[in-house]
């Protein structure tokens, strides 16, 4: 047990004796990490949000289940990224309108811009490829710059197994990009 | 199988950076937002929990926690209690138990009868035996019994 999670424990105890100042502070304390992974799970704002909401007030109704000599933030997330692989399976995504549509920078060629879209669109598909747990790591460790440590702190899982799946992704996303590289290598 | 041996390969080695593909997929997926209003989240959250934390936050008077029992207590207390008078009903009096006969014959045996000892307690504060003892309370079998042969015998 780090010493946050030792905070974590102690905050979750005072929450079982309905301390709502203790909520608040666990929901301080980990509510941007939350929205991030959500955002990434669900790609829009707004779902990110209801899905953040959702997953304390599961997290408060299964409070007293919680074992505080674990850490709670791998509980949490859980508890977040299984409600957020649920939604994405069982709601239309918004996602797309959160997604830059040929956000073409000005000035830049009908050539390039076509070049760019699809690159975009293979990206996308490629990621949407790859094993839902997977999408959220590579996509916290490459566009928002987490450690594989605090995803690893995050998920609940392994460090090394953050580290495989970052590798795996790259693998997988480098060789869905090779083509069009090539092509811009070529000409 | 071979993804577990690739797992442990890359147990120590963090990954590094590479700005191409976060370039690409920061251009496909986009940047987290920007504009998150945290205070409405978290005062959104508190709204949430209050109504659920409520019922937890009342203290709890002792009464409250002796209800779940009281289904269980209250039929085991009145069977003891219906069990002790029973036995106190079935029990025979001390004078007609022979036990106790045995006791007081054996006790003017030794010439240090019980009922001079009681007889001697109630003494007036002369030293003087007193020639009869109303007791406390009517119907003392015991008492009136022990005044009286006191009394007899001086």
């Amino acid at each position: 047990m780090t010493a946050d999670d030792a905070i974590d424990a102690a905050l979750v105890e005072r929450v079982r004796s309905g301390d709502v100042t203790a909520y608040d502070a666990l929901v301080r304390r980990h509510l941007r990490r939350a929205h991030a992974v959500a955002f990434r799970l669900l790609g829009h704002r707004e779902d990110a949000e209801d899905l953040v909401q959702d997953a304390f007030v599961q997290a408060l109704d299964k409070i007293d289940s919680f074992d505080t000599s674990r850490p709670f933030a791998p509980w949490f997330f859980r508890i977040l990224t299984n409600r957020g692989l649920n939604a994405r399976q069982s709601r239309a995504l918004r996602a797309v309108s959160e997604i830059p549509e040929d956000s073409a920078s000005h000035g830049e060629s009908p050539e390039a811009s076509a070049e760019r879209g699809e690159l975009r669109s293979r990206l996308r598909e490629a990621v949407a490829a790859l094993p839902e747990r997977q999408q959220v790591i590579v996509q916290l460790f490459e566009i928002d710059g987490w450690t594989s440590s605090e995803i690893a702190a995050a998920l609940g899982i392994a460090d090394g197994t953050v580290r495989w799946h970052v590798h795996e992704a790259r693998r997988i996303l480098r060789d869905a990009l090779a083509p069009l590289r090539r092509q811009e290598q070529s000409s | 199988m071979s993804n577990e041996r690739d797992r442990s390969e890359f147990s120590d080695i963090e990954p590094a950076p590479d700005p191409a593909l976060r370039a690409a997929l920061e251009d496909a997926l986009g940047r987290q937002p920007a504009t998150v209003d945290w205070g409405a989240m978290e005062q959104r959250a508190r709204t949430a929990a209050i109504f659920r934390l409520r019922p937890r936050a009342r203290a709890t008077p002792w009464w409250e926690q002796v209800t779940p029992w009281a289904s269980r207590l209250l039929p085991v207390g009145a069977v003891a209690a219906a069990a002790a008078l029973a036995l106190a009903m079935a029990t025979p009096r001390a004078g007609t138990e022979p036990g106790l006969a045995n006791a007081t014959s054996s006790a003017n045996v030794d010439a240090s009868d019980s009922r001079d000892a009681i007889a001697d307690a109630v003494a007036e504060p002369n030293g003087e035996p007193v020639s009869s003892v109303s007791g406390p309370v009517d119907d003392d079998w015991f008492w009136d019994a022990t005044a009286s042969a006191h009394a007899a015998e001086h």
